[in-house]
């Protein structure tokens, strides 16, 4: 395999020593002084992979580099060589002892090699511009025979789009004025077949007929891109070339058109002369100023693009040429009616009639992306059409086609670049979150990062609990939505949309099972209807699917999502909400498709949340402590969920208190110290146990804490869990386990026992300690020596530290 | 605009550790502005940076194109014999598109096209809003030339990169309709010869 192959021959080539290198160097002069032919190729193709073998730079010699230099230039050199050079001299670029200079190149083909050298070395010297001019230069130049101007196209759209508006303003006009003619003017005759090559085509008298279009039919209008032929003549490749820069022509070769493709800046439309526009056409414009006659050259070439898109194409790559046309025309039009807003209403006109066929086609979904954007953002006036081409795509498109690769990134950057087009009063957009998440569920690799950014947006307070239930299920969904193409194509031997050596059988059956066919429905629906399921039924059910690639890919992105999505969630939040969220939360942890690593993963995510909330709104632990105590009073579930857990007991501690929420009572108080009671009884009892897995000291010492916590604020609780803490710091050391010497888990659960113990000896400091106030929290609080915190923090840590120090090492 | 054309090497998707993904070929159409770099060798660090951006560029589509193989449930098996000269198809083989944010590692933001063929992948580096159905007619289309003219799946011989060049020069960076149209112009054609839009290729 080449792979394998290539691997190891670029070792061989970079152990080459700078000696060997510098002889190599010497002999490529003798060759390329000497004698220009096969052994100079075979020499500098070795050069060129030696240089670019390794990304650290080599030293060539530097008459070696001045004659590859001159080679470029050489008028009389193959062009071969001349490849070579320049491939070579690109491979060491950016370099200092480059002399290399274009301001006497005559030939645009030496023009456009030395340019591709010259543009590889960063515009350190002021390169990119003096290439502009000079490519110019030579298209002022009119060599209209050969292939002069076509070499340079490229080179001149290389330069303005590195650096924009550079280009003086007349020889800007000049080109504006070729552009018009090479797009508008071409020839509409097929060319001659080139006689040099082979003996059988040679002798060909036939005369060459009209270019004809993609349907076989003969061209009814000028030549594009679009039009066919058995042969091109030069002036036919000039027009397609100057097609090919079109557009970035349009957006960077004028001084006020400097903004990025994308910025939505009114500011510099120019209207002057609109009225003159609207009813002039290219053909008729020869008055108007050099880029206004470009432009509307340009729109006619869109238009009849546009008319070319609707024919049957004869051949599949022509469709494919098609709809790649009709994109590009979409994306000119764009442009060309911000520059010129006049064209607005003749370009709805055209796309509108366009629609209703390409919404049919689903072979035509990635050309209504486009088009759905430019209706977004000429705003009112496509207002209706707009709305309707959203609704399409946000239902059909992304139910029936989220497979295709490329749809689903073109989507997802389609919405990231609309996101402010879409209309909040229609929430097209908002409410389609479940159609979205078809793509990342399918997607994820490749997504994950767009929705990073797109969730955010995504995120309404209507809607966040079935959106946190969505996320939560996402693995889920990849698995229901595999099932689905399973069973809309069975023939998927063509494609195999799974992994084959599944066979996920009973899934399947499940999938067309009557009493799950409510949840597939749910889970696979395109749009958010409020109301949430609960779809543990399912999550069984699709079990055998859980080990799959695409779910256990999905399943790794969730996380990140959950944490974008509370970003975004907390800053719309109610109260109410937040209490909502919390709760689902709390039942959820127990309640997700058990994909490989996905729970814990999850229940991270989930126990910083909740603590999230809760500091965000600490009144949520008085509103919901029925549901806390609901979780807390099973000590089964610590183990399956102990991040969850150890949150929950952490902000029971923290936030139960009379100063956080004032209707919090004493019987509340010690409602939850018995339950935590009773836990921690449990929880150390087991620990003596020989037979089951200790609980992590993490869970008991977050236990230990929050019961002090609850007695600082209930004082009659402090003689129970003095007892209980005197009980602790005797915890007997727990079993032995393997080579392991001492048990530091009971340690740091005596040493925690011992500092809890030392402040509850003064309720006071214990009550400052464990409540300090929502104003401990303020960084003046800390920064302010005068204030009480710090001293009181000082002593605190002394007298916890005092007897601490005293336990058994 | 295209910014960038890379060949680089894709292992099995299921295989964990069998070397590096390596670039096989580059070619950057126009740098970025160099930063103003006063240290003494600044060429050869900046040199250095976008030799890693073309790596680190690889190695995101080769990851790509693994776990998109591996999730469609393809395995390494499911490759036919390496020794036909040309894959089956390359509508079939696996493609996809990525973006890469401002400054990761590109200046510009970004967008990634690429495709896998067999042990090869090929991947286009444009500007973040490029007309991607162009593109990845555009990459589908090199690859083909580059399979037809080079015979990469035969033994590697010293030049293959420099085969690469010859077959690219015509198809310069903007010209992706030219190159559309131009490949047209030869299917259209009734001789096997190509025409004078891409010079004999000797590598």
């Amino acid at each position: 395999a080449l792979s394998a192959g290539s691997a190891c021959l670029i070792p061989r080539f970079r152990e080459i020593q700078d000696e060997e290198l510098s002889r190599f160097c010497s002999r490529v002069v003798k060759l390329l002084q000497k004698d220009p032919g096969a052994e100079a190729v075979d020499a500098l193709r070795r050069l060129f992979l030696i240089v670019s073998a390794t990304k650290y730079g080599r030293k060539l010699e530097k008459p070696c580099v001045d004659l590859l230099q001159a080679t470029i230039c050489s008028p009389a050199c193959p062009e071969q060589l001349q490849l070579l050079c320049a491939a070579i001299l690109r491979e060491m670029a950016p370099s200092e002892g480059l002399n290399l200079s274009c301001d006497h190149i005559q030939k645009s083909r030496t023009l456009s090699l030395a340019a591709s050298v010259l543009l590889a070395q960063g515009d350190r010297q002021d390169e990119v511009r003096s290439v502009g001019q000079r490519a110019l230069h030579l298209l002022e130049a009119r060599q209209t025979e050969g292939p002069g101007p076509r070499a340079l196209l490229p080179v001149v759209s290389k330069v303005v789009s590195l650096a924009p508006g550079t280009l003086p303003e007349a020889q800007a006009d000049m080109l504006h004025r070729r552009l018009v003619d090479w797009l508008r003017y071409a020839s509409v005759q097929q060319g001659v077949a080139q006689p040099s090559r082979g003996f059988f085509s040679a002798p060909r008298t036939r005369q060459p007929g009209p270019v004809t279009e993609v349907d076989g039919a003969v061209a009814t209008d000028f030549f594009t891109v679009l039009s066919t032929g058995q042969h091109f003549t030069e002036d036919q490749r000039l027009n397609v070339h100057a097609f090919s820069m079109l557009r970035t022509w349009l957006l960077f070769s004028g001084p006020a058109s400097r903004d990025a493709s994308d910025a939505d800046d009114r500011s510099e439309l120019e209207g002057s002369t609109l009225s003159v526009l609207s009813a002039t056409s290219a053909t008729a414009s020869h008055l108007l100023p050099p880029q206004q006659q470009l432009r509307a050259g340009a729109f006619e070439y869109c238009q009849r693009l546009l008319e070319q898109s609707t024919r049957r194409a004869l051949r599949k790559g022509d469709s494919d040429l098609q709809k790649a046309c009709l994109v590009e025309a979409v994306l000119l039009l764009d442009v060309l009616c911000r520059q010129e807003p006049s064209f607005l209403y003749r370009a709805l006109s055209c796309l509108k009639a366009l629609l209703g066929r390409l919404c049919g086609d689903p072979a035509q979904a990635r050309t209504l992306l486009p088009i759905a954007r430019y209706l977004l953002r000429h705003g009112e006036a496509a207002a209706v059409d707009s709305e309707a081409v959203c609704q399409h795509l946000f239902t059909s498109v992304l139910a029936d086609l989220f497979p295709n690769p490329m749809l689903a990134f073109e989507f997802a950057q389609f919405c990231r670049d609309s996101l402010h087009l879409f209309n909040p009063d229609q929430g097209t957009f908002k409410l389609s979150f479940p159609n979205l998440f078809k793509l990342l569920a399918w997607h994820s690799p490749a997504l994950t990062s767009e929705f990073v950014v797109l969730l955010p947006a995504l995120v309404d307070a209507s809607t966040a609990v079935e959106m946190l239930h969505t996320l939560l299920d996402l693995p889920c969904l990849t698995a229901a939505l595999g099932l689905q193409l399973s069973r809309s194509s069975p023939t998927a031997s063509e494609r195999p949309l799974w992994d084959v050596s599944l066979r996920p059988t009973s899934c399947l059956e499940g999938f067309r099972d009557p009493e799950f066919q409510g949840l597939f429905q749910y889970l696979l629906r395109s749009k958010a209807g409020g109301a949430t399921k609960r779809l543990a039924p399912l999550h069984h059910l699709l079990q055998p699917m859980a080990s799959c690639a695409r779910v256990v890919q999905c399943a790794q992105a969730v996380p990140t999502l959950l944490q974008v999505f509370f970003a975004a969630v907390t800053q719309v939040a109610s109260g109410d909400l937040s209490a909502q969220l919390a709760l689902v939360l709390l039942e959820r942890s127990n309640s997700l498709f058990q994909v490989p690593q996905y729970e814990a993963q999850v229940h991270r995510v989930m126990s910083s949340q909740l603590l999230a909330l809760c500091r965000l709104r600490p009144a949520l632990v008085v509103e919901l402590a029925r549901d806390l105590l609901e979780f807390v009073g099973t000590v089964s579930g610590i183990r399956s969920r102990e991040s969850m857990f150890t949150a929950v007991v952490w902000a029971i501690g923290e936030y139960l208190a009379v100063s956080y929420d004032r209707r919090c009572t004493v019987e509340q108080v010690n409602r939850f110290f018995e339950a935590l009671e009773a836990l921690l009884f449990e929880v150390t009892q087991s620990r003596r146990s020989a037979t089951l897995p200790p609980y992590p000291p993490q869970v008991v010492t977050v236990l230990m804490t929050t019961l002090t916590k609850l007695a600082s604020r209930s004082q009659d609780l402090i003689p129970r869990v003095s007892l209980l803490l005197s009980k602790l710091r005797a915890l007997p050391q727990g079993p032995a386990m393997g080579s392991v010497p001492r048990d530091e888990d009971t340690d740091a659960i005596r040493m925690r026992a011992t500092e809890l113990t030392n402040l509850l000896k003064m309720p006071s400091v214990a009550q400052f300690v464990f409540t300090p106030g929502m104003e401990a929290s303020t960084p003046r609080f800390h920064r302010d020596a005068n204030t009480a915190l710090p001293l009181a923090l000082h002593t605190v840590s002394r007298l916890v530290d005092r007897e601490a120090g005293l336990l058994p090492a | 605009m295209v910014h960038a054309f890379l060949i680089y090497t894709l292992r099995a998707p299921h295989a964990e550790d069998t070397g590096f993904c390596r670039v096989l070929y580059s070619c950057v159409f126009g740098a970025e502005k160099s930063p103003d770099d006063p240290r003494p060798h600044g060429a050869e660090r900046d040199r250095l940076l976008r030799k890693e951006q073309i790596l680190a560029v690889a190695r995101q589509a080769e990851s790509m194109c693994r776990l998109q193989q591996q999730a469609s449930g393809h395995s390494s098996v499911d490759l036919p014999p390496q020794s036909s000269d040309e894959p089956a198809s390359l509508h079939e083989a696996p493609h996809g598109a990525f973006r890469l944010a401002a400054g990761d590692p590109f200046q510009e933001p970004r967008t990634v096209v690429w495709l896998g063929v067999l042990s090869l992948g090929f991947a286009l580096v444009l500007d973040a809003h490029e007309n991607l159905l162009l593109a990845e007619g555009t990459l589908r289309l090199l690859a083909r030339f580059l399979f037809d003219h080079l015979r990469l799946l035969a033994p590697v011989r010293p030049g293959s990169g420099e085969g690469a060049q010859c077959c690219l020069a015509p198809l310069t960076p903007s010209s992706g309709w030219g190159c559309l149209r131009g490949h047209r112009g030869h299917l259209v054609s009734a001789q096997p010869a190509p025409s004078s839009d891409v010079p004999p290729c000797t590598g």
